[in-house]
């Protein structure tokens, strides 16, 4: 009971930081003098840290931790079996969607071929 | 005093529901599978409202990450909104909680539909264009909640969907920069940050990615200091 309650409390208040600092960047505008924004280094990050942002959001959901221990492979079969599937299955969304522009259509499409994958190689 | 024209509001929010409701309904399942209750996934959704943050909060969530980790995370993932107020602080409405809510509700969508129509038109519309397209993601996440745990009980690895979906954004920002260099820019950085730690491995990495992507603004600046004659 009071690990629930310590886990909506922690929902919360993670929630309520989130919701803040996503309110500051749209706000800030609005709140500081223009030429503070106007940068050229702002301006830099602002062209290319999503992507580097997205390039780690997808590497750190790839299931490669546990792979080595050191510089020998220490993984078991199915972790490399998941980390195929995985990186085919993202091989087939950009084919996908590089060719139909179809968001719903890809996602569902990387799904399939995850499970395809997994199946093959079991 | 402001006029803001309801129905023409809720025509151009329109096209926005077309992109909004899967993606929302994608949203609310998702977070059932992540195991996130009920009300905090609704909750995200009216005060968060943002889209790829919402996705990338749930593993980070799941993994029960620090607080302050998780909202420096997502400050770097909503950085681009930075700029969308600046050509639309003239539109914005003058009374207080509707300015306050229309600065609040600047997403992506938003920004694009209002930036697409005339000046004078956007003082209208912004109020009306941000509270319906806020409604139907609030709609979209409550009916993906609701059929969440019956689509769970029949595709396997359907969290791989937020893997997807990321793919896409990245495919997307790419499009959208022409270049690939950010992309070894975040894997380089991962590798480093590998090093450091595995609970701020995220965090590590985001901030060595700015580092080196500030790298040739700080040469220059310091290059054009030293050839001034400066010290």
């Amino acid at each position: 009971m009071a690990d629930m309650m310590n886990m909506n409390s922690y929902l919360l208040y993670a929630i309520i930081a989130m919701a803040v600092v996503t309110f500051i960047t749209r706000a800030l505008p609005a709140l500081i003098p223009q030429r503070l924004l106007n940068t050229p280094w702002l301006h830099r990050l602002n062209e290319r840290l999503p992507l580097a942002v997205l390039v780690l959001l997808i590497l750190t959901s790839l299931s490669y931790q546990g792979l080595f221990t050191g510089f020998t492979l220490t993984a078991e079969a199915g972790q490399v079996a998941m980390l195929t599937a995985q990186i085919g299955a993202l091989i087939i969304v950009l084919a996908i969607y590089h060719w139909s522009r179809q968001l719903l259509v890809s996602m569902i499409a990387g799904i399939a071929a995850l499970n395809a994958i997994l199946w093959l190689l079991a | 005093m402001t006029n803001h024209d309801w129905r023409a509001g809720l025509q151009r929010s329109l096209p926005v529901a077309m992109g909004y409701l899967p993606a929302g309904i994608a949203f609310g399942v998702l977070a059932g599978v992540a195991g996130l209750p009920v009300w905090a996934t609704l909750l995200l959704s009216i005060l968060l409202y943002a889209g790829a943050a919402q996705y990338a909060c749930l593993p980070m969530l799941s993994a029960g990450l620090p607080i302050g980790n998780i909202a420096t995370n997502i400050a770097a993932i909503n950085l681009r909104h930075v700029f969308y107020a600046l050509p639309l602080l003239e539109s914005l409405p003058t009374q207080k909680l509707a300015r306050t809510y229309c600065l609040f509700a600047l997403t992506d969508e938003t920004f694009s539909v209002l930036t697409s129509l005339p000046v004078q038109e956007r003082k209208a519309l912004i109020l009306p264009v941000s509270l319906f397209n806020q409604s139907w993601w609030i709609i979209a996440s409550a009916l993906g909640v609701l059929i969440g745990p019956v689509l769970n009980d029949w595709v396997p690895h359907l969290d791989f969907a937020i893997v997807c979906l990321f793919a896409i954004l990245a495919y997307e920002q790419y499009r959208l920069i022409n270049s690939s260099r950010p992309i070894i820019v975040g894997a380089i950085a991962l590798i480093v940050a590998s090093f450091f730690s595995t609970d701020w491995l995220l965090i590590v990495a985001i901030f060595i990615s700015i580092l080196m992507i500030l790298t040739p603004t700080m040469l220059s600046h310091f290059s054009n200091s030293s050839a001034k004659g400066e010290p």
